[in-house]
């Protein structure tokens, strides 16, 4: 296989207050190769926007800090890099959209002045050209009369239309990864459907790569290519789309997907934090046994099916089946209905 | 479910004017919620569903008395509940609970949770503060707390936590309808499922009914027994949920069913996607007013097209049309206005295709309003023509042209 465009290995990152440290991301590892979409799943307080908010260092630091891995972008480690060099790749060749389109955009000037301002900063266009190229970005990504629209303020646009634009700068410095966090959260479903079909549609044919942050599994299925679910700072489990959505492996992600017999346990207490010992999902379990309280986190082992998990059934010593019984289970219930 | 129903909203209307000048004269009205009737049963879940600004919040809000309707009228019970004040108002707000999308809305942070959902009693006159605390610990319990949260503040309980104690606050005057506006919205899939779940059981013990508002066709398909769609103030199809969404009789239901992406890779690429965005309430389109994304949009008898050219061809007839208004060119981009609006060359009816291209040259000649005249002369729809009335379909009262005689 060719050289992924980014590796992630043991990435840590955690916040320091002055009461307790929180590692938010605890160990991840994932890569992202040209061309293909990977979503990054989890709940609020998995860690998967941090995650990938240290991949070009957006985070805040202090109260953020990088403690340990690599994150290698094209052959170069990014955590090495001096903040200018960074700056440099943030935008220009690392890309992001968020859920909520006004962290990328400015009240104060027009959509073309920052479409045009970001093409000067990373050198793709000036001048008329410029402009003209940003006409033709505001027309790719949808937006009707471009040529009026592009002198207008982004609060003259809709939630769905300001999220375009926020596309467009991103576009803008034809950057070789977008990174896409919940983009479609914050929008009406009608809506978000034109947006994940436009996703689609620019990741097709601009060959982009994209990390796709959300914790809808429907949107999942309609974009990626591969999955890393994320819990408590974690990857719990990873591969491909059609193998997880086949029989999700790890007990958590069933749990995702609707498990029942999970929902009785779930931990849901603002003062009940996850264990650090073990398996952080220990406590919600519902095939928890003594040996998912010991030690760290199991490693990511293959299940035999195509993805890995990090679960204790899948070593050597114990019977996957245990876990495994309830895929099956899933399966026939869901065709009875 | 016998007998009347608890709750019946008749061409509810909650307009909101916008004024201009020294003498705030009325230039116009937002129709927010623009004559809404449907029936809330007892013991049963109805669900609101429609998008951001589709008028269902305003709705409940209207009809539990937060708002003043502008027109139509609110009989709970029987009794007409719509302007009333004294003793039938006091009487109906404390038989109806309400519950929002955000918690801390009806939470004072520097008030104990207790305390908080107490309060309504003593609002509504009790002094006995045992008897309070005896009513409000039962009722965390209900609710899968415990009396030793009675003392804590909201920021010490997660977001589901809250919810529950939202919950408790609307039940503690024993009502017998909640109006729940968004009440999982905010919180994770598996922290929802708890969340009904419990309002499940609430219900049960209480013999609720529910008035349950939602953007989410998950959520309504899994907990509601009746659907009613809301699309720019009006109601466009109520039935049974599993009817309404196996089979969706409204083109806008089949549109907000189908731009749900499937929970399979294997169906990917099948998104239902509008064209255009939603109309303006306070300048809602005319007819129907769905008709400038309606993909079902019923073309005219003298014109053979199919449904996708018909979309594309009045999606550019209203672009020239909004652009002579505005005087702008309706040609942007280094597309040409076919392609921008995906209008095929040439259109499978060659009359119609005739006068497309005579209006596209009167655009290229700069005569962009004789061409927008020329496409709207040609290319009409009853359903920008003529209002849809309510018909039923399988007993859903369902408003769309197709279904009455001027469709097909
Ligand atoms: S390691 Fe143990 S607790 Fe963790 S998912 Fe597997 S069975 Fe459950
Ligand atoms: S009346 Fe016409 S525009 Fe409205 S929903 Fe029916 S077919 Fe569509």
């Amino acid at each position: 296989m060719t050289e992924p465009l980014l590796s992630v290995s043991n990435l840590r990152t955690q916040f320091r207050t002055d009461r307790e440290t929180v590692r938010a991301v605890d160990g991840v590892d994932f890569d992202v190769f040209r061309g293909e979409t990977l979503a990054i799943v989890g709940e609020s307080g998995s860690g998967k926007t941090v995650a990938c908010e240290s991949i070009t260092r957006l985070l805040e630091e202090p109260p953020a800090e990088l403690v340990d891995g690599e994150v290698v972008f094209d052959g170069v480690d990014l955590t090495t890099l001096p903040e200018a060099t960074l700056r440099e790749i943030r935008g220009n060749r690392i890309a992001h959209v968020f859920q909520n389109p006004q962290r990328s955009l400015s009240p104060v000037y027009t959509v073309g002045e920052q479409l045009v301002e970001a093409m000067a900063i990373h050198d793709v266009a000036s001048g008329t050209a410029a402009r003209e190229r940003a006409v033709g970005l505001l027309d790719r990504v949808g937006i009707p009369r471009p040529s009026v629209r592009v002198d207008e303020y982004p609060h003259q646009f809709s939630g769905g239309m300001r999220q375009r634009v926020a596309i467009a700068i991103a576009l803008a410095a034809e950057p070789d990864l977008l990174v896409a966090d919940e983009p479609t959260t914050a929008l009406d479903v009608t809506v978000q459907a034109q947006l994940l079909d436009l996703l689609t549609d620019l990741q097709e044919t601009l060959e982009l790569a994209v990390i796709l942050v959300t914790h809808d599994f429907r949107v999942v299925a309609e974009l990626a290519d591969r999955v890393v679910v994320m819990y408590d700072g974690k990857v719990m489990e990873r591969g491909s789309v059609g193998d997880v959505f086949d029989g999700p492996a790890h007990p958590y992600t069933q749990a995702l997907f609707g498990g029942e017999d999970v929902a009785d346990r779930r931990v849901d207490d603002a003062d009940d934090t996850a264990p650090t010992v073990g398996c952080r999902f220990h406590r919600e379990c519902p095939h928890a046994i003594p040996d998912c309280r010991r030690g760290d986190q199991p490693p990511l082992r293959p299940t035999g099916t195509g993805q890995r998990a990090a679960c204790v059934y899948y070593d050597e010593s114990h019977d996957s089946s245990v876990v495994r019984a309830r895929r099956l289970e899933r399966e026939v219930t869901s065709d009875e209905r | 479910m016998s007998g009347e129903p608890i709750l019946s909203v008749r061409d509810l209307e909650r307009h909101y004017p916008i004024t201009r000048g020294l003498f705030r004269r009325e230039v116009g009205r937002v129709r927010a919620v623009d004559g809404v009737s449907f029936d809330l049963e007892r013991g049963e879940t109805l669900a609101l569903v429609g998008e951001s600004g589709c008028g269902k919040s305003t709705a409940a809000r209207t009809l539990v008395g937060l708002e003043d309707p502008t027109g139509g009228t609110v009989r709970f019970d029987g009794a007409d509940v719509t302007t009333a004040d004294g003793r039938v108002a006091t009487d109906f707000r404390r038989r109806v609970g309400m519950v929002f999308q955000d918690p801390d809305s009806s939470f004072n942070p520097r008030m104990p949770v207790g305390e908080a959902v107490g309060e309504p009693l003593r609002i509504h006159g009790m002094r006995d503060e045992q008897r309070e605390r005896a009513i409000v610990t039962e009722l965390l319990e209900l609710v899968g707390l415990s009396a030793s949260h009675y003392d804590r503040y909201p920021h010490e309980f997660s977001g589901g936590q809250k919810q529950r104690l939202a919950l408790a606050r609307a039940l503690v005057l024993d009502p017998e309808v909640v109006v729940a506006d968004e009440p999982v919205s905010a919180l994770d899939r598996r922290v929802q499922d708890d969340v009904l779940d419990l309002m499940a059981d609430l219900q049960e013990r209480f013999d609720l009914s529910i008035l349950f508002i939602s953007h989410d066709v998950d959520v309504v398909r899994s907990f509601c027994d009746r659907v009613a769609v809301m699309y720019l103030g009006e109601l466009v199809e109520r039935g049974p949920v599993e009817t309404v969404f196996e089979e969706p009789a409204h083109p806008y239901t089949r549109a907000l069913l189908g731009s749900v992406p499937a929970l399979d890779p294997g169906d990917r690429g099948e998104l239902v996607t509008l064209t255009g965005e939603v109309g303006d309430p306070a300048d809602p389109p005319t007819g129907c007013r769905f008709h400038p994304r309606c993909p079902a949009v019923i073309p005219p008898p003298e014109y053979d097209l199919p449904r996708e050219e018909w979309r594309a061809l009045l999606d550019l007839r209203f672009a020239v049309a909004d652009a002579a208004d505005a005087d702008e060119d309706p040609r942007t981009g280094d597309r040409s206005l076919r392609e921008a609006h995906g209008v095929p060359a040439p259109l499978s009816d060659p009359d119609a295709e005739a006068v497309l291209e005579r209006a596209l040259t009167d655009v290229e000649d700069g005569a962009t309003e004789r061409g927008a005249r020329r496409l709207a002369e040609a290319f009409t729809t009853v359903c920008e023509a003529e209002v849809p009335p309510e018909i039923d379909v399988d007993d859903r009262p369902v408003t769309c042209h197709r279904h009455d005689d001027r469709g097909d």
